[in-house]
C-alpha cells in the first residue's frame, strides 16, 4: 500500500532532513508515526502528501510513484488521498459546510450530492449542527473535526494526519483519536504523525520512530 | 483595506498610463494627418529642353499616362508659358512675353500632381519613380519635387512613429508589472486558500482562473476610463467647445479612432492584464505552493516584493 524505499531528503544548507528511510505500510493499517520535533515527521508526511518530492528514493503510495509524479498528476493523486494539519487549514470566509464540501466541489460533484454527502460526513463526526457556522465561532475539537471531516468526504484510502490532536486536551484528543479509528475499521489506512506519549501508550498501533532524519531501529 | 489601496492606485495609474499612450497615438496619427495635408499640395515640375519638338513631347505624355490612376499630369508649352505670363502681369511696363530671354528661363515643362487619394509617403514614391523612368530622355532638362524636403518629412515622420511604438511598448510593458504587482499582492493575501485549494486537488488551472479574469478586468476597466476621457476630450475639440479649437481648425486636424480603433485599445488593455497576472501567478501557482517550492524566472517581480508583502496584513 504505502512503501518507501531508501527516501533521502536534502534542503539547501544542506540540512539532511530524511537519510535512507525505508519502510512499508498494509492496506487498512493505522500507523503512528512518533518522534521528536525536528525529527523529520512532517518532512515525510509532506512527502506522501505530495507536498514534496524526495531527493532520492522512491515513495509508492497505491498506484503511484510519488518521486516520479508529475506535477499535472499531482492534484488528481491529492484527490485521491486525505490530509488532517495540526493548524487545522480551514478557509475562514467559508462555513463549515462549504470547508468540508471543497473537495467534492474541486472533483465538480452535483450539488445534490454534496450536500447529502456532506451532511453525512458532519453528522458521522457529530458536528452536523455546526454547518452553517463560520470556523472561527466553533471549538477547537469542532475545527479538527471539520478537517477530518474535509479530509474523508471523498473516501480516500489513505488519511495522512499530522499531529491532529497537537492544540488539543486529553479527552478532546481522545475524541478525534476514536473517530480516525473509526475511519480505519471502514479500510482506510490512516498514518498519524504525533509526539503525544500518552495517546501512543493508549492506543496500541503499529509505531514508526523516526530520530535526526533515520527510521530507529533499522527497516519496519 | 491595503490591499484594496493597492487595487484602487494600480487601477489609477494603469488608467493614466493608458490615457498617456492614447494622447501620443492620436498625436502621431494627427501629426501624420497634417503632413500629409501639407503633401497633398506637392507637385513634380519636369523641365524639358528648349529644342525639344512635338513627337519627343508626345512620347514623354505616354509614359505620364502610366500613372493617370496616381496623378494627374498638365504641360506647358512655351506659348502657354508666355500667354500666361501676359495675363499675370498685364500692367507691367515691361512686355515679359516678348522678352525671349526671360520666356526661355522658364522652359516648357510638365505638372504632375498627386490624385486626391495619395497623400504623403506615396505621392513622393510615386514621383521617385518617375524620375527614375524620365531620367536618361534626353529632352529632359531636370525634375524637381522638392526631394530633400520629402526625404526629410520621410525620416522625421518615421522617426516619431517609430518612437511613439518604442514608447507604448515601453508602457504596456510597465503596465505588466504594475498590474502583475497588483495580482501578486492579492495571491500573498490569499496564499493559505491558495494551498488549502491545491490540499483538496484543485489543479493550477482551477486555482488560476479567478486571478486571471481580475487582472483582465482590473486592466480592461482601467483602459474603460482612459478611453472615456478621450472621447469626452475629443468630443469637446470636435463641438468646438474652445474658441481656439475653432480658429486652428482642430476638429479637422486631430486625428479620430475609429470604434475599431477603441475596440482594439481594449483588447491590448485585456491582454495586458491577463500577462501581467499570468507571469507573476506562474510563481506561485505551480500545484506546489504549499511547499515553498516556486519558478525562479518570474523573480522580475521581486522588485515590488516589499510592497506587496505590506499588504499582506
Amino acid at each position: 500500500m504505502i512503501t518507501l524505499s531508501h527516501v533521502y531528503k536534502t534542503y539547501t544548507g544542506p540540512v539532511h532532513a530524511l537519510r535512507d528511510v525505508s519502510f512499508e505500510i498494509n492496506k487498512g493499517e493505522f500507523v503512528f508515526l512518533t518522534g521528536p520535533s525536528g525529527a523529520g515527521k512532517t518532512t515525510l508526511f509532506r512527502m506522501i502528501s505530495a507536498f514534496d518530492r524526495p531527493t532520492s528514493g522512491d515513495v509508492q503510495v497505491g498506484d503511484f510513484s510519488l518521486s516520479n509524479l508529475s506535477t499535472s498528476e499531482v492534484p488528481f493523486y491529492r484527490r485521491k488521498i486525505g490530509v488532517v494539519f495540526q493548524d487545522f487549514r480551514l478557509l475562514k470566509n467559508k462555513t463549515i459546510f462549504d470547508n468540508v464540501a471543497l473537495p467534492l466541489v474541486i472533483r465538480g460533484e452535483s450539488q445534490s450530492t454534496v450536500k447529502t454527502k456532506v451532511m453525512d460526513t458532519l453528522d458521522l463526526l457529530g458536528i452536523a449542527h455546526k454547518a452553517n457556522q463560520y470556523p472561527e465561532f466553533v471549538s477547537g475539537g469542532e475545527q479538527q473535526r471539520t478537517t477530518i471531516a474535509r479530509a474523508i468526504i471523498h473516501q480516500p484510502f489513505v488519511l495522512i494526519a499530522d499531529e491532529p490532536t497537537g492544540n488539543l486536551d486529553h479527552s478532546l484528543a481522545q475524541e478525534i483519536m476514536g473517530v480516525l479509528q473509526k475511519i480505519c475499521d471502514q479500510g482506510t489506512t490512516v498514518i498519524v504523525a504525533t509526539h503525544d506519549v500518552y495517546l501512543i501508550d493508549k492506543y496500541k498501533k503499529r509505531r514508526i520512530e523516526i530520530k535526526d532524519g533515520m527510521i530507529q531501529g533499522g527497516r519496519r | 483595506m491595503k490591499r484594496n489601496l493597492l487595487m484602487t492606485s494600480t487601477f489609477l495609474v494603469s488608467s493614466l498610463v493608458y490615457l498617456f499612450a492614447i494622447i501620443s497615438w492620436i498625436s502621431i496619427e494627427s501629426f501624420t494627418h497634417l503632413v500629409e495635408r501639407w503633401s497633398h499640395n506637392s507637385e513634380m515640375t519636369v523641365y524639358l529642353r528648349p529644342e525639344a519638338n512635338q513627337t519627343e513631347v508626345q512620347k514623354l505624355k505616354e509614359i505620364f499616362e502610366h500613372y493617370s490612376g496616381q496623378t494627374v499630369t498638365t504641360f506647358e508649352s512655351t506659348e502657354e508659358i508666355q500667354a500666361s505670363l501676359k495675363r499675370l502681369m498685364p500692367k507691367s511696363d515691361m512686355d515679359f512675353a516678348s522678352n525671349d530671354e526671360l520666356v526661355a528661363a522658364i522652359p516648357p515643362h510638365f505638372i504632375i500632381k498627386g490624385s486626391s487619394n495619395l497623400l504623403g509617403d506615396s505621392l513622393f514614391e510615386v514621383f521617385q519613380k518617375i524620375t527614375i523612368e524620365i531620367g536618361k530622355n534626353p529632352i529632359v532638362e531636370s525634375t524637381s519635387f522638392g526631394k530633400s524636403w520629402a526625404d526629410k518629412y520621410t525620416s522625421i515622420l518615421k522617426s516619431f512613429r517609430g518612437g511613439t511604438i518604442a514608447f507604448i511598448i515601453a508602457l504596456s510593458l510597465t503596465l505588466i508589472l504594475v498590474i502583475g504587482n497588483s495580482i501578486r499582492s492579492h495571491i500573498n493575501a490569499r496564499r493559505e486558500e491558495i494551498e488549502i485549494l491545491e490540499l483538496v486537488g484543485a489543479t493550477p488551472s482551477m486555482i488560476r482562473k479567478p486571478f486571471l479574469i481580475e487582472g483582465t478586468i482590473l486592466s480592461s476597466m482601467a483602459m474603460g476610463l482612459a478611453l472615456i476621457f478621450v472621447v469626452l476630450g475629443l468630443f469637446a475639440l470636435k463641438n468646438s467647445a474652445f474658441d481656439l479649437g475653432k480658429i486652428l481648425d482642430l476638429k479637422s486636424l486631430v486625428w479620430q479612432p475609429t470604434m475599431m480603433d477603441y475596440f482594439f485599445a481594449l483588447v491590448l488593455s485585456a491582454a495586458i492584464g491577463f500577462f501581467g497576472s499570468y507571469f507573476c501567478l506562474s510563481e506561485v501557482n505551480t500545484g506546489w505552493a504549499a511547499s515553498g517550492q516556486g519558478r525562479r524566472w518570474t523573480s522580475i517581480f521581486n522588485i515590488f516584493q516589499g510592497l506587496g508583502r505590506s499588504t499582506n496584513g
